[in-house]
């Protein structure tokens, strides 16, 4: 009677304990592993996404490693609205995503020398994230038209 | 380092599953088709040097950066939906409006 029961267990056991000080429903913390780690990063592929503004627009993307690297990443979707690259089917496949439109994709920000006037995103290579199975790449597109740094500032 | 000769039409099998096609020759220029499991991924060198290069410097980030980042997103409303960025935007959006007055 209660096995398929287990299939939403992994979702509820992501809820925040913390209070968080919206009223909105809050992005929550995901756990991620990565099918590929980042390049440059080749010994980690176990992160965490964490909200770090309440408007849910950046994001940290962490290393559960202790000496593991950490990234700001913005929402795709929130920051740059037009953005739809084509995803390649094989990093779907991987994924466990059977379309493109069920990805959450994330663009990982730099900040040269931290000054945040010259910040950029690179979107061709952005997080493609399976939400339902914290299934995560950071895939490298092909096509030529997305840039990796493309400003932040407006 | 390996160094083989092949011609065009020829393969290079790399362990159990992964094959290296010479396409074509044309010039200085080879093209090469892969047939690989899919989680085996493949790039043109410089382009994932760029990625790792880019991903390196994305790590030297700092949470100073923080609210400077967060004032440039379109609309401090708008995760995932999207905002027209025409100025009553917030009148779109009242619930959120509220929470940025709070």
């Amino acid at each position: 009677m209660t096995p398929t029961s287990v299939a939403t267990r992994p979702a509820r056991a992501q809820a925040p304990a913390a209070p968080v000080p919206v009223p909105a429903p809050a992005p929550a913390v995901q756990a991620l592993s990565l099918t590929e780690p980042m390049p440059g990063f080749p010994r980690h592929r176990d992160y965490v996404l964490v909200p770090a503004d309440p408007a849910g627009v950046l994001f940290w993307l962490q290393s559960v490693a202790k000496e593991g690297p950490r990234f700001l990443a913005v929402s795709a979707a929130a920051y740059f609205p037009d953005y739809a690259p084509a995803l390649p089917g094989s990093a779907l496949v991987e994924l466990g995503l059977p379309e493109a439109a069920g990805a959450q994709l994330f663009c990982v920000v730099t900040v040269p020398d931290g000054d945040v006037a010259s910040a950029t995103a690179n979107l061709r290579a952005p997080l493609v994230v399976n939400s339902d199975t914290h299934r995560a790449c950071q895939v490298v597109l092909t096509d030529g038209l997305h840039p990796i740094r493309r400003p932040v500032r407006r | 380092m390996l160094t083989l000769t092949r011609s065009v039409g020829e393969t290079i099998r790399i362990g159990d599953d992964i094959e290296v096609h010479v396409v074509e020759v044309r010039g200085g220029t080879v093209r090469l088709g892969f047939k690989a499991p899919r989680e085996v991924t493949i790039h043109r060198e410089e382009v994932y040097r760029q990625i790792a290069e880019a991903n390196l410097l994305a790590a030297q980030v700092t949470a100073d950066s923080l609210g400077a980042l967060a004032a440039f997103a379109p609309s401090p409303t708008a995760a995932g939906a999207i905002a027209p960025e025409g100025v009553d935007a917030s009148a779109t959006t009242p619930a959120a409006a509220e929470d940025a007055s709070a």
